[in-house]
């Protein structure tokens, strides 16, 4: 996660000439460009919640520089499966009609229910949006890399002793959505998804889903 | 002249199929299910001799965690629900209609250790849901033997007694004792003189606490018994596949017992599946293997759902499949889907 971190802020690092001056071209941004393309300008927030079937989730957002947001939320699957997380957002591209941010995050994975997972998780998220007006088309492409601890008590004639052994559960998810700024400081979407939780195993379904967004954007 | 007149002509005949596939269409929606699987033209009949009912309570924790890998994501994040919807009655008689299976064989199942208990009374509760489509299979707790053995086989011979009750499974690797234990030859005493044919697994399995050593999976140990009982009749199922290692392990062995003994009968579910034979190559193998033994007149189609919904269907399907691949015939195919199993199991053909 950390390694995550440092990566994608030296990206940005290295890349300032770059976003700058494609910044300096941008129109006065929309908060539905921000919720759903990400890389904010300074003194922007704003608060992204959707859902439908079968994930929902909600993520606020406040930007630091005009290059790096911090963020935090949840997500979350049938009610089942929770992430919350924090995030830092990083913008990589930001033209007049693109925008490209890096979003690692650190969360913790709780699954109820009969077969309960608990573990610290980290997401790569990388979002990218068109911005043709009042109509913003997004993308949002993760990976997900979450361990899972179990703990077996045996209990014995000797005695009670507890073992503890790691799993690692990897997760790929691609959204894919329309963005409509209604005003500057609001929006919705819609958009579907394929989130591969505990990849390579089992089939996915794809997922469905209705968002809106407020905030203010500079 | 000719050109304008075929022209009305061939939109006729657009507008019939239109009308044929539209017809079909709504009678698929609305109408009863199709029954059977078209072979060379010709529909048959289709009987699958291995289905588990059950309740999803009643599954262990580690059986209930492999059915719910079964499951696509997010279903398997709660898969009781799905799970219970598949192996209920109703479930089953769904999954035999997407499939176009006539009729269907439960089994019941006494292994605490592995796969759970499905018990005798439960069966004959699911078959009387539909006793027309439903047979069962009987089974019995063998983990007590010592102490419970004349019991155990006093409800076993009550529950054979019981229209629609027409075999014994048994699963030694579940149950954990060997093919050539003499201890429990008197099970195979009862199915002789009830002439109640016993279905075998046989082979590896995936379920954790498996005895998966050779003398409880590779039915070469049971050769003895076979002998024994010559007028019992005995059906090896999985035809002793190696779910772990995904091959063939006791194939040749159950086409050489098949051939060597007219009571052994073959049975090849589960080893085709997507999970288990992503290629369909080890399918084909074993059906070819079994014909090319002139064995056709011993092999009882099953599938071992219904696992998760839709595998009813798609295990029939690779079936046929596999068999034409390897050139079965229309009497073949029929031979396989349903008419040996009457002949076996003595009970009337199915029909569409």
């Amino acid at each position: 996660m950390r390694a995550l971190t440092v990566t994608t802020a030296l990206a940005a690092h290295l890349l300032p000439s770059f976003a700058n001056a494609q910044s300096a071209e941008a129109p006065p941004s929309w908060t539905t460009t921000d919720a759903v393309g990400g890389a904010p300008s300074r003194g922007s927030w704003g608060v992204h919640a959707w859902g439908g079937w079968h994930s929902f989730g909600a993520r606020g957002y406040g930007a630091i520089t005009d290059r790096l947001a911090i963020a935090g939320g949840f997500e979350s699957v049938l009610a089942i499966r929770w992430r919350p997380f924090v995030a830092l957002n990083v913008r990589f591209v930001d033209t007049a009609r693109f925008r490209l941010s890096g979003e690692p995050s650190f969360g913790w994975l709780l699954q109820r229910g009969e077969f309960t997972k608990l573990g610290p998780s980290a997401e790569l998220r990388l979002r990218m949006a068109l911005k043709f007006g009042r109509v913003v088309p997004f993308v949002t492409l993760a990976t997900q890399l979450t361990t899972l601890a179990d703990r077996t008590v045996i209990d014995s004639a000797n005695g009670s002793r507890t073992e503890w052994s790691f799993r690692h559960e990897l997760a790929f998810i691609g959204d894919l959505g329309l963005a409509i700024a209604i005003t500057r400081a609001f929006g919705l979407e819609v958009g579907a998804g394929y989130p591969w939780y505990d990849a390579p195993n089992g089939v996915p379904l794809p997922r469905f889903f209705l968002g809106i967004h407020v905030g203010a954007a500079r | 002249m000719k050109g304008s007149g075929s022209r009305p002509r061939g939109r006729a005949q657009g507008i019939v199929a239109l009308c044929s596939l539209a017809t079909l269409w709504i009678s698929s929606c609305f109408g009863a299910p199709l029954r059977g699987v078209e072979y060379d033209g010709t529909r048959v009949p289709v009987v699958d001799m291995h289905l588990h009912p059950g309740e999803w309570e009643d599954l262990p924790d580690r059986t209930q965690q492999f059915v719910g890998s079964r499951l696509p994501s997010p279903i398997n994040l709660d898969p009781g629900p799905a799970a219970q919807g598949s192996i209920s009655p109703e479930g089953i008689l769904s999954e035999m209609d997407r499939g176009g299976v006539s009729q269907s064989v439960l089994f019941a199942v006494y292994a605490p250790r592995t796969v759970g208990i499905t018990t005798n009374e439960r069966i004959l509760s699911d078959m009387s849901r539909s006793p027309q489509r439903f047979f069962g299979l009987a089974s019995l707790r063998v983990d007590r033997w010592q102490t419970d053995q004349e019991q155990e086989l006093a409800r076993l011979r009550d529950a054979l007694s019981r229209p629609g009750m027409i075999g014994i499974k048994l699963a030694h690797a579940h149950m954990h004792f060997r093919f050539d234990d003499p201890r429990y030859y008197p099970i195979y005493q009862l199915a002789s003189d009830l002439q109640k044919p016993i279905y075998l697994h046989t082979g590896t399995s995936p379920f954790i606490g498996t005895s998966q050593e050779r003398p409880y999976t590779d039915p070469a140990y049971f050769e003895a018994a076979i002998q024994q009982f010559p007028n019992a009749k005995f059906i090896l199922g999985h035809l002793g596949y190696d779910f772990g290692r995904q091959q063939h392990d006791a194939l040749e062995t159950c086409v050489r017992l098949a051939r060597s003994y007219p009571n052994v009968f073959l049975e090849p579910s589960a080893l085709g599946s997507r999970g288990s034979d992503p290629t369909g190559r080890n399918l084909r193998a074993a059906m070819r293997a079994m014909k090319d033994a002139g064995l056709v007149d011993r092999i009882i189609y099953g599938s071992d759902g219904p696992q998760s919904p839709g595998f009813v269907r798609d295990y029939l399907q690779r079936t046929v499949a596999a068999m034409r691949a390897e050139g079965y015939t229309l009497d073949e195919a029929r031979a396989v889907l349903s008419r040996n199993f009457a002949r076996v199991f003595a009970v009337p053909e199915a029909s569409l």
